[in-house]
């Protein structure tokens, strides 16, 4: 029992904002985030009202979806990433997504999301999520073209295709993002 | 030897621990399957909300199929779209499925777009049907769902919208 409460004040310690234009999916989201422990949850309706809410106080994650206006979480995203005046470039993006066309996913990624997760959403894939971007960071890239984690999956461990490095054998592309959506 | 291109030069920046720091140590550690059941109780709880919502969003969606609106396509997108986000949430799969063939049938469509009304009203249709409780289970609710995505492909085709 008294692991249970210090466990409970480990994820307490964390700050989370949760952006979605739908009351009842921010409601879903926040009810999962409460009842695994994550006390410090804020909600915004917009990438706008997010903007705001980021002044107040920087969060540790951010759940953001990515159809939402007027700012939708791609704009968000990118404009957190690489904006002169962002409060946090660095704050790992956890995207919620009904669309999981490859187009999408990919866009996703290139606006610099951390992870994704596909709707309808259940509490052990967001929780896996937030445990990814707490105990496997990825390196940041800030790049002319692209600013954010680095979009490579994998570690030399489990990824068992070839490489693109100059000095290791061509060549085949890495798995995408969406590898997270199955 | 393929030559690289060393002119777009990146900063990488090594991974950040931070926020396992703050948390005071591993996040898998802390939550765990009994945190995750928890999460998943919280969940349950809020659900009547969701089914609430989700039949809000659907009748609201039937009355502007019904209206014949052409400009109601955005409002059938977003409601279609809200509720393949939710649906599935709320143990209604077939009706995220159904939002879903909406959703496959208006994409990529602008605002002007007007809508084959009886494709609408037959996706529509199918929706209804599996909002009702136990309709995931019901054998005639999928092959309504099967033949409105072939509805929906021939569709598409017949206005030169057909998947490349």
């Amino acid at each position: 029992m008294r692991i249970g409460v210090e466990r409970m004040s480990g994820l307490s310690n964390l700050h989370i904002l949760v952006i979605d234009d739908n009351p009842h999916m921010r409601g879903i989201v926040v009810a999962i985030l409460r009842g695994a422990g994550f006390t410090r949850v804020k909600e915004a309706s917009d990438g706008a009202q997010a903007l705001d809410e980021m002044r107040a106080g920087v969060p540790d994650i951010i759940i953001c979806d990515l159809n939402m206006d007027p700012i939708d979480g791609l704009e968000f995203t990118k404009m957190l990433r690489t904006a002169p005046d962002s409060p946090n470039p660095y704050v790992p993006i956890i995207m919620m997504t009904g669309h999981t066309e490859r187009s999408k996913v990919t866009a996703a990624r290139d606006a610099g999301a951390n992870e994704l997760v596909a709707k309808p959403i259940s509490a052990k894939t967001l929780l896996e999520r937030i445990v990814s971007v707490i105990d496997r960071p990825k390196p940041f890239v800030r790049a002319q073209n692209y600013t954010g984690p680095c979009r490579r999956r994998g570690t030399p461990e489990d990824y068992s295709g070839p490489w693109r490095r100059r000095d290791e054998q061509p060549t085949s592309q890495p798995p995408l993002l969406e590898e997270a959506l199955s | 030897m393929r030559s690289f291109d060393t002119t777009n030069n990146a900063d990488i920046i090594d991974p950040n621990f931070f926020l396992q720091r703050k948390l005071g140590g591993p996040a898998g550690r802390m939550i765990n399957p009994t945190s995750i059941k928890r999460a998943e109780a919280a969940l349950q709880n809020a659900l009547p909300d969701v089914d609430f919502e989700v039949r809000r969003l659907l009748s609201e969606l039937q009355r502007c199929v019904a209206a014949k609106d052409p400009a109601a396509r955005t409002l059938i997108w977003n409601n279609a779209h809200e509720i393949r986000g939710i649906a599935g949430t709320a143990s209604k799969t077939c009706l995220g499925e159904a939002a879903d063939i909406l959703c496959r049938y208006l994409h990529g469509s602008d605002d002007n777009f007007t809508p084959d009304p009886i494709v609408l009203s037959t996706i529509a249709t199918v929706a209804l049907l599996a909002v009702r409780d136990g309709a995931d289970g019901d054998v005639m609710v999928r092959q309504l769902l099967a033949d409105s995505v072939r509805a929906v492909d021939a569709q598409r085709l017949r206005e030169g919208r057909g998947w490349s």
